[in-house]
């Protein structure tokens, strides 16, 4: 009984964490590689200046991903080696960040520590972020060093194993689902500068693209690699659903385009914005590449390890009639 | 159920449809008008391409614009315009601290929209709304919210006036954004508001059937893409003169492309109306930003038109830093004929300046004066 109440207590906790983190890096990711953008377009000028910024914005994504790959990690050995990566990468970061942020205060800003532009006390507040990111990295990497007894350790908690491949794809598919979030997120402006688009209906749906690509990670992370059956059922009925909502979406938009030709250069430049400097129609490339088309991967997938999973099951009775 | 599931789809699509095709409200043409005082000799600098982002360092930034500005005499021009793309991955504290600036100079300035401007960490309506809270912007959008019944939202004008008598016209017009992922042109009912600025305080309706050099006073014309009749004027002049930049009273320094910018579904075209009203002398254009031209166009007409690619004037995104600075429109009160018989409404200079350099006095590539 109390082992349930715990084990309700650490899923919430988990739940909580991870939504947490998940709309911290959304917010994050979205700002980060706007602000890392103007860089390309500057020749490389400014690196000095955005590569801070740029650092320091992606690592609540860094931290989602690890987490994630920590809860999925099968043996406490490679959730030993995760924090030793983990550590390192942030005290590099970090370090990098406060050396490259001293170069900028001496070279550029006469050592002022508020000249505003990126964010009203930048560079104040990247130096503080970085001391704390340093702080958490240090004192992730002590944690570890003092638990140095478990690097080899083989003792599992009964996750299903994810090949190095899988980890990777998930990381990248997490770090353009916090991008679309955020950037969904950042249509909020709107409303906070008291502005009502006159495009509303037709900005709608391609926001709820943006946030579909966020459900769809939650289904995959959540279902997809569960051994359970009722799981991967319950998680076919969602990438259904999930798919159908995505195509109903994409014609919405499209249908849009029809009412109003103009609606997205109107209203959804900021959203589209690398797409319109090499003038291409990467808007709607990126809705279907990113929201139809996992979708539809989803759903073979599910239907594959539902197929696989009913397979063993029969196996496994007949062995037992055996 | 069916019956509610009916209405409820009919109420969708009729906010859809609603949505596309309100075309917003008609204001009356006195709503876009600023009035100014008319001197001798009015300047006007033509600022072009800022791009200011979050990678710009606008105290350098600011320092440089202010010498600029005083580029041509060492005294602060008359008019300021703000000739499309001031802003490019900016936030709102860019957009702030550079209205800011621009108020603090004293000098009214203008603001046109470039394709770059709404690329930014700001709601799509910012820019606008800080135009029209800045205390020496011009910038008139008689909605708040930009829901008049003209497409895009910099369109509107300057009249100078000395006590009751209308001396010249500022015209700016929104040149948008993009169609088709394309450049955008200047649309239909742009083009009848630009009409209606023209016959403003005319005297007349409506276009009269014949129109004289002197029916409508004279204007300038500030957008920010060019319009393909740029491409047609630098070609001829290429073709002509393959080895000069500057040829009898025109200049063309052409080093990119030309990205003009054309909608198959417009019908009416700016620069025939310039022609049939014979007010506007010249077309300012940026976005561009190694090309500067001073060429006359007459296309099918007789009203030749001052097509000016003005200077980029900053460090942002790509440059050259030799063609780098501000044109100036010296505004005559009367015309006059030059050395090549050609009749002029304003004198115009090009004029470089560096970044890092200590004085305001820049270098005189262009200037119509001498002829």
């Amino acid at each position: 009984m109390v082992d349930e109440q715990l084990l309700k207590k650490t899923k919430a906790t988990k739940i909580v964490v991870f939504t947490l983190l998940f709309l911290v890096a959304s917010i994050a990711t979205f700002y980060g590689t706007r602000l890392t953008l103007p860089i390309i377009t500057h020749y490389g000028r400014g690196t000095l200046t955005a590569l801070p910024a740029t650092f320091t914005f992606a690592i609540p994504l860094f931290t989602l991903i690890v987490l994630w790959q920590y809860s999925q990690t099968d043996t406490i050995g490679k959730r030993w080696r995760l924090n030793l990566i983990y550590s390192i990468v942030t005290i590099t970061v970090a370090t990098f960040n406060l050396i490259d942020l001293m170069l900028v205060l001496g070279l550029l800003y006469d050592w002022n520590l508020i000249v505003g532009v990126m964010t009203p006390i930048y560079p104040l507040d990247l130096i503080l972020f970085n001391l704390i990111i340093l702080a958490v990295g240090f004192a992730s990497l002590f944690f570890t060093i003092a638990n140095k007894k478990f690097k080899g350790s083989l003792e599992t908690e009964g996750r299903v194993n994810i090949s190095r491949g899988k980890h990777v794809l998930a990381g990248f598919f997490i770090a353009f689902a916090t991008y679309f979030f955020g950037e969904a997120l950042f249509g909020v402006i709107d409303i906070f500068e008291g502005f009502v688009d006159p495009n509303i209906v037709l900005v709608i749906p391609v926001y709820l693209a943006f946030l579909m690509l966020a459900v769809e990670a939650v289904v995959y992370v959540v279902y997809l690699y569960s051994p359970k059956e009722s799981k991967l059922k319950r998680g076919l009925i969602g990438v259904i659903t999930l798919l159908s909502i995505s195509v109903l979406l994409f014609v919405w938009i499209v249908i849009g385009l029809t009412f109003n030709p103009y609606y997205f250069s109107e209203s959804l430049q900021q959203e589209f914005a690398i797409g319109y400097s090499l003038k291409m129609p990467i808007g709607l490339f990126i809705i279907a590449a990113w929201v139809v088309i996992p979708s539809i991967v989803a759903l073979i997938k599910f239907i594959l390890r539902l197929n696989k999973s009913k397979k063993e099951l029969k196996e496994l009775e007949q062995n037992e009639q055996e | 159920m069916k019956t509610k599931q009916f209405v409820s789809i009919g109420a969708f699509v009729s906010l859809l449809c609603s949505c596309a095709t309100s075309g917003g409200v008609r204001y009356d043409i006195e709503e876009y008008k600023t009035d100014l005082e008319w001197k001798e000799g009015f300047t006007v600098c033509q600022l072009n391409d800022l791009h200011l982002s979050t990678l710009s360092n606008l105290d350098e930034e600011f320092e440089y614009y202010g010498k600029l500005v005083k580029a041509n005499d060492g005294k602060l021009p008359d008019f300021i315009v703000l000739n499309g793309d001031a802003f490019m991955d900016a936030n709102q504290r860019i957009v702030d601290r550079t209205v800011a600036f621009f108020d603090s100079l004293g000098v009214p300035f203008a603001f046109t929209y470039g394709n770059h401007d709404t690329q930014g960490f700001y709601s799509d309506n910012y820019i606008n709304k800080k135009m029209l809270e800045s205390e020496k912007s011009v910038y008139k959008n008689p909605n708040s919210q930009g829901r008049d019944d003209v497409f895009g939202n910099s369109n509107y004008f300057v009249n100078l006036k000395a006590g009751n008598d209308l001396k010249w016209k500022l015209i700016f017009m929104d040149s948008n954004s993009y169609y088709d992922w394309d450049y955008d042109a200047i649309h239909d009912d742009q083009v009848e508001w630009y009409e209606r600025a023209i016959l403003e305080s005319s005297g007349h309706d409506s276009k009269p059937a014949l129109v004289e050099d002197d029916t409508f006073v004279k204007s300038l014309l500030f957008f920010h893409i060019p319009t393909p009749e740029f491409e047609t004027a630098i070609t001829a002049f290429k073709n002509n003169y393959p080895d000069d930049k500057i040829n009898e009273d025109q200049y063309c320094d052409v080093r990119e492309s030309i990205s003009s910018g054309v909608n198959k579904h417009m019908n009416k075209n700016i620069i025939d109306t310039i022609q049939e009203y014979r007010s506007t002398v010249s077309i300012g254009v940026a976005h561009d930003h190694i090309n500067n031209t001073d060429l006359r166009y007459l296309g099918d007409g007789d009203w030749p038109v001052h097509l000016i690619y003005g200077m980029k004037s900053s460090q942002g995104i790509y440059h050259n830093k030799d063609i780098m600075g501000a044109a100036f429109y010296t505004l005559l009160s009367s015309k006059r004929v030059n050395s090549f018989t050609n009749d002029v409404y304003f004198d115009l200079k090009f004029v470089s300046l560096q970044y890092n350099q200590e004085s305001s006095e820049g270098v005189t590539l262009w200037s119509t004066s001498n002829y």
